[in-house]
């Protein structure tokens, strides 16, 4: 290795921090990963106690699938239930009017509220 | 020098540019031979599992169409859900207790994430060289060479992330008749659905986002700080020690010049997989890989100074200057709760018997007073054998005095797994009735299998005596 100084400076340029993720993508990175971990977690819990063998045939549902099948059905349509909340909570979250915006119930607010809120509260400033 | 400053005359960061791609420079040290056996062992473990057999089967087998699980010796049935869900409780309190003692411990050793991502970073460096040439290699005008060197790493990165699917796969479909229905071309739809989906989440995850999961996705990143104290281990950056940084001469003595030891070479910058400077304290980003300890002891080494200007160490330690405190009610609290939930997992693993046995009383009648002026009663027992063979079960009724047991069936062989139900009766005189309700006790023990028993408590109605 060279003297750790040299490399150091002449092959890296400036600025190597990479920029942080939009908004709406990491909002998105959140929903899809958050619902199929806990997509995960609530088919484990789920099928450990229903066969899914039980709930076809002619017993309950009126169809018939194989046990693989009804794993893998549940494990979608939970991400999808879970990914349907979680997509909603982001939304509610992301559309909530701020607290400037109610200028009557918080009279006062405008003044220490956050000038916007939509800075990143992770943002560290260059 | 800021590593973050942004080129003069250029706006500043902003949040609307695509994520730019890290290149992170090569590292060898202590920690890094750390990770890379924590890497070569969980992966060695992951891949070489599913090919171990135990006993004439699959070792480590979760056969979900059968529904049961095989894990050495031992079976487990949907009923044993209870296990599965303390051995979760565990492995979240271990996480706390680590996190508490030496904190992101797990991100830098022992995360999938961190694992895989590694086994990836070796291929690109395999086939892409050094993150220098890696870069250069990025910005310069397709070639041959360039075609060549991105194919093989697709081409490995592709390969190494099918792989990973089927061996997932293989956890939960016996692994060598999966291989060799993969040889055959006759693999069911849905293991090859799975196949595919978990090697594409591995070549996303580890290819493709890498730091960015932790960064953005992670829920453990976010909460791990309700975990930490003053005494928490982290990785830190001395600034008293290093401050005022600067460049100089090897030779020069920089205390006299009033200057610290950090020669401003930004290699911990450059090293740093998700790109942070450790300089300026302790940021969520931190994965705790310690690459930036290791590339710092060898610039000290270098200029002859004093190892650990980046170390492990906790924000007392540091501050005070006093020993690490290990021993603190934290941690204290989380490691007697682990080791009573790891202790009771042991002994009810250990005395947990393949057999189980439910009695339930007939609810249509409390009970029927016979012509002979005997009292019964109705009872459905279910009995399970969870163990890997068959068993002749004896029934057996605990019970005062005068009380006897009617069964219909007479053999009760019972297949590996099978739930049976049996009807039986429990019948007593009128006279020897004590009372209107007595507690009985219904026990299975399997023939030639001492010490296999299960039983069951229910009770036993009749009129009150002497009505």
């Amino acid at each position: 290795m060279t003297d750790p100084r040299k490399s150091g400076h002449i092959d890296e340029p400036e600025g190597t921090r990479p920029p942080v993720w939009r908004r709406s993508k990491r909002d998105l990175a959140n929903v899809v990963w958050i619902s199929f971990l806990t997509a995960s977690v609530a088919t484990m819990v789920f099928f450990a106690m229903v066969d899914p063998e039980v709930l076809s045939g002619h017993n309950t549902l009126g169809w018939h699938i194989s046990r693989q099948t009804g794993y893998a059905f549940g494990f979608f349509g939970l991400w999808l239930l879970t990914g349907i909340t979680s997509f909603l909570s982001v939304y509610l979250v992301r559309t909530e009017r701020r607290a400037r915006d109610f200028p009557a119930v918080h009279g006062q607010a405008s003044a220490h509220a956050a000038p916007d809120d939509s800075a990143d509260p992770d943002r560290r400033d260059p | 020098m800021n590593p973050t400053a942004t080129p003069a005359g250029q706006p500043p960061e902003s949040f609307y540019v695509a994520h730019q791609k890290i290149y992170a420079r090569e590292v060898q040290g202590r920690f890094a031979r750390l990770r890379n056996l924590a890497v070569v062992a969980l992966l060695g473990i992951y891949y070489v599992l599913p090919w171990i057999n135990w006993g004439g089967r699959q070792a480590v087998l979760f056969d979900l169409p059968e529904r049961k699980f095989y894990v050495f010796g031992i079976t487990f049935w949907p009923q044993d859900f209870f296990y599965m869900a303390w051995l979760l409780i565990i492995a979240a309190l271990s996480l706390f207790f680590v996190t508490a003692i030496a904190g992101r411990l797990w991100c830098g050793y022992a995360c999938p994430q961190t694992v895989w991502t590694e086994a990836f970073m070796w291929m690109e460096r395999l086939t892409e060289g050094t993150h220098s040439r890696r870069r250069k290699l990025d910005q310069a005008p397709w070639s041959t060479e360039k075609l060549l060197r991105k194919g093989a790493k697709q081409f490995l990165w592709v390969g190494f992330a099918l792989w990973t699917g089927i061996t997932f796969v293989g956890f939960f479909s016996p692994a060598r008749e999966l291989f060799g229905r993969i040889a055959t071309f006759s693999l069911g739809p849905w293991e090859t659905f799975w196949c595919l989906f978990y090697g594409f989440a591995t070549y996303g995850n580890a290819g493709f986002l890498r730091e960015q999961v932790c960064k953005y996705m992670c829920p453990y990143a976010r909460f791990q700080s309700a975990m930490f104290d003053k005494d928490t281990l982290v990785i830190s950056y001395d600034a008293g020690r290093g401050e005022p940084r600067g460049g100089r001469k090897r030779k020069m003595d920089h205390r006299a010049a009033g200057m610290g030891d950090c020669i401003d070479c930004n290699m911990c910058v450059q090293v740093c997989p998700t790109g942070i400077d450790i300089r300026q304290g302790l940021q969520i980003e931190c994965i705790a890989c310690a690459a930036c300890i290791d590339i710092c002891d060898s610039v000290m080494d270098r200029m002859s100074y004093d190892r650990g200007l980046i170390r492990y160490t906790s924000d007392h330690a540091m501050r005070e200057k006093r020993p690490l405190k290990m021993l603190r009610t934290r941690t204290i609290i989380y490691g007697a709760l682990l080791l009573v939930l790891l202790a009771g997992f042991a002994f009810s693993i250990g005395v947990r018997t393949p057999l189980r046995l439910d009695a339930i009383r007939d609810r249509n009648t409390l009970y029927r007073e016979l012509a002979g002026g005997d009292i019964e009663n109705a009872f459905s027992l279910k009995l399970l054998n969870l163990d890997t063979r068959s068993h002749t079960y004896v029934l057996q009724l605990d019970a005062p005095e005068g009380m006897r047991l009617e069964i219909d069936s007479s053999g009760l062989t019972l297949e590996s797994g099978e739930v049976r139900r049996i009807p039986v009766r429990v019948l007593t005189p009128r006279d020897a009735l004590s009372a209107a309700g007595i507690d009985i006790t219904f026990t299975v023990r399997a023939e030639g299998s001492p010490g296999m028993e299960a039983s069951a408590e229910s009770r036993f109605l009749g009129p009150p005596p002497g009505r």
